[in-house]
């Protein structure tokens, strides 16, 4: 199959399946939540009390932080660690997300390529609910949220693509290769501290304003700060918005490829 | 497999021929390193050692047919209808199939931290029934498990048999034009399996293809059309149940008593094995 054919077969079965990919994202989360008290709304649960633990460490603890830009460290970081959050859980979940899928695939015929897709809609509501708790946390602390807040599903649909992408890559890599995913989380963990996640990167440095030009976790960052925060302006994200793009792009083209190369061979490999 | 055959064959004739297997050969590959691994996934054509699980198989299915599968443990039975089904591919030979194929499996697909009812909508969603077409079976579905009060608690709290009764349950409403029954028949008590093969005798009235891979001869002979016999992978020959069981029957039982080097290389012989025990 070629280049066209593999991205448009993942395509058309992820866009037939839109529907169902929601409702099995649903029965995920209510498999993961199962059994406790306070079911789905450890949805907004689970960040508000991430970001109650950051407050107390950066706010009452250690007392460390200066405004960023005019806006206090706890807001811009909840911001970023929240955003983080989502590209992280998604990844490290879309790339089991076939191995864990293992005994229906072994059964039944069912379009593969909606496995890891169905995961990244799981995390994607949990991240929707995320960010109402964010804006909760920005109105409280008394910054504006800047007039550009509009763009911000632009760089969460950014982001899901993103991951979407790499979800295609490593959920096949892992079902031929399991140390993928222990490589994959080590590898996120680096990648968490070369991105504007918890630090800001002196301007001086030029390496670091290099990685983070070339870094596609920064780019997102940046964007959600800007749409929330501080204002977003378009020629500044120019170039990193096409490097980010062609950096997705590539990623998910290599997915479908690799996704559809594979995955006959996938059922007598799980 | 050709997908673009795949549609519903209501209007089709009874005795079209609707599974059309042609020399299937399935190897499966055993890489004894990474690098093998490496090389055998991304390469083509590289030589790395195989377990055959089939070795060039032709068979044909009719429409209305019931056809069991019956072998020895490893023989191949379920490879054979997992290809059928669509699940995995061939590596020589080829397959066609005329209508939706569905295999009834009891246990895959069930979340332990989800309730009965939660399981019932999940199990559904993934066999492909729309959130409409799920209200209309859901009750059917609950009263055909038949587990009571249970039906709201999780999974996880039920017995073993109660969760194969609702996997099964779920399975058996779909509507497939060819229904695999691997082994699916026995997980309850007998009142349930009673219950079940009522169930697939209803499928076969209304004139769906059954393939019924299973050890339970007895079960085999009341309700096949046809029985096919493979033995490591390979055709021994195929027939009506009373030309193909009691052969079966009595190879199972001499199988029992050989050593391990007689069974390695015996291939048994139709023909010798229905004089002998016929």
């Amino acid at each position: 199959m070629g280049v066209f054919g593999s991205v448009k077969t993942v395509v058309s079965e992820i866009w037939n399946n839109k529907v169902r990919l929601f409702r099995l994202a649903k029965y995920e989360l209510k498999s993961q939540h199962g059994g406790t008290f306070f079911g789905f709304l450890w949805n907004f649960l689970n960040p508000a009390l991430q970001i109650l633990v950051y407050w107390f460490v950066f706010s009452v603890g250690l007392r460390r932080g200066d405004d960023i830009d005019g806006v206090p460290y706890i807001v811009w970081l909840v911001v970023g660690i929240i955003c983080w959050y989502y590209m992280n859980q998604a990844m490290l979940g879309a790339d089991m997300s076939i191995l864990n899928f293992s005994d229906v695939l072994k059964r039944m015929s069912f379009p593969i390529a909606i496995v890891p897709t169905k995961t990244v809609a799981a995390n994607f509501i949990t991240h929707i609910c995320s960010m109402v708790i964010v804006f909760g946390v920005v109105l409280a602390s008394g910054a504006k949220i800047s007039s550009s807040v509009w763009l911000l599903p632009y760089y969460i649909f950014a982001s899901t693509f993103f991951i979407t992408g790499y979800g295609l890559i490593a959920s096949t890599v892992n079902v031929l290769f399991r140390d993928f995913h222990n490589f994959s989380n080590t590898a996120l963990r680096f990648l968490f501290f070369i991105s504007p996640v918890m630090w800001e990167p002196s301007k001086d440095n030029g390496l670091l304003m290099l990685i983070m030009k070339l870094n596609p976790f920064a780019y997102i960052l940046n964007g959600y700060r800007d749409t929330i925060l501080y204002g977003w302006n378009f020629s500044e994200n120019l170039t990193t918005g096409l490097i980010f793009w062609a950096i997705s792009i590539a990623m998910f083209i290599a997915g479908c490829i690799l996704h559809m190369r594979l995955r006959h061979k996938f059922i007598d490999l799980l | 497999m050709n997908t673009d055959n795949i549609l519903k064959n209501e209007s089709l004739p009874a005795g079209e021929d609707v599974v059309v297997c042609s020399h299937i050969t399935k190897d499966y590959p055993l890489y004894s390193t990474f690098g093998e691994k490496l090389k055998g996934l991304l390469i083509k054509n590289t030589r790395v050692s195989t377990f055959r699980a089939l070795d060039d198989i032709s068979l044909t299915m009719k429409k209305g047919e019931c056809v069991g599968l019956v072998g020895l443990n490893g023989s191949g039975k379920s490879t054979l209808a997992s290809i059928i089904t669509g699940i995995t591919t061939p590596t020589k030979g080829t397959v066609s199939v005329k209508g939706e194929v569905s295999m009834l499996c009891a246990s895959s697909g069930m979340r332990p931290q989800l309730s009965g009812v939660d399981n019932i909508r999940f199990k559904c969603l993934l066999l492909g029934f729309n959130e409409k077409q799920i209200k209309e079976i859901e009750q059917d579905i609950i009263d055909f498990a038949d587990i009571g009060i249970h039906i709201n608690q999780p999974v996880k709290t039920y017995s073993s048999g109660m969760r194969s009764r609702l996997g099964f349950a779920i399975s058996a409403h779909i509507n497939p034009d060819i229904l695999i029954v691997d082994e699916a028949l026995a997980v309850g008590d007998s009142s349930f399996t009673e219950k079940s093969l009522a169930k697939v005798d209803e499928f076969k009235e209304s004139g769906k293809t059954i393939v019924f891979v299973s050890h339970a001869v007895t079960t085999m002979t009341s309700f096949c059309d046809r029985v096919i016999w493979i033995n490591q992978g390979k055709l021994v020959g195929a027939g009506t149940p009373d030309e193909i069981i009691k052969p079966y029957c009595g190879f199972a039982r001499e199988f029992n008593g050989m050593t391990n080097e007689q069974r390695k290389s015996i291939m048994p012989d139709l023909k010798e094995y229905q004089e002998k025990y016929c």
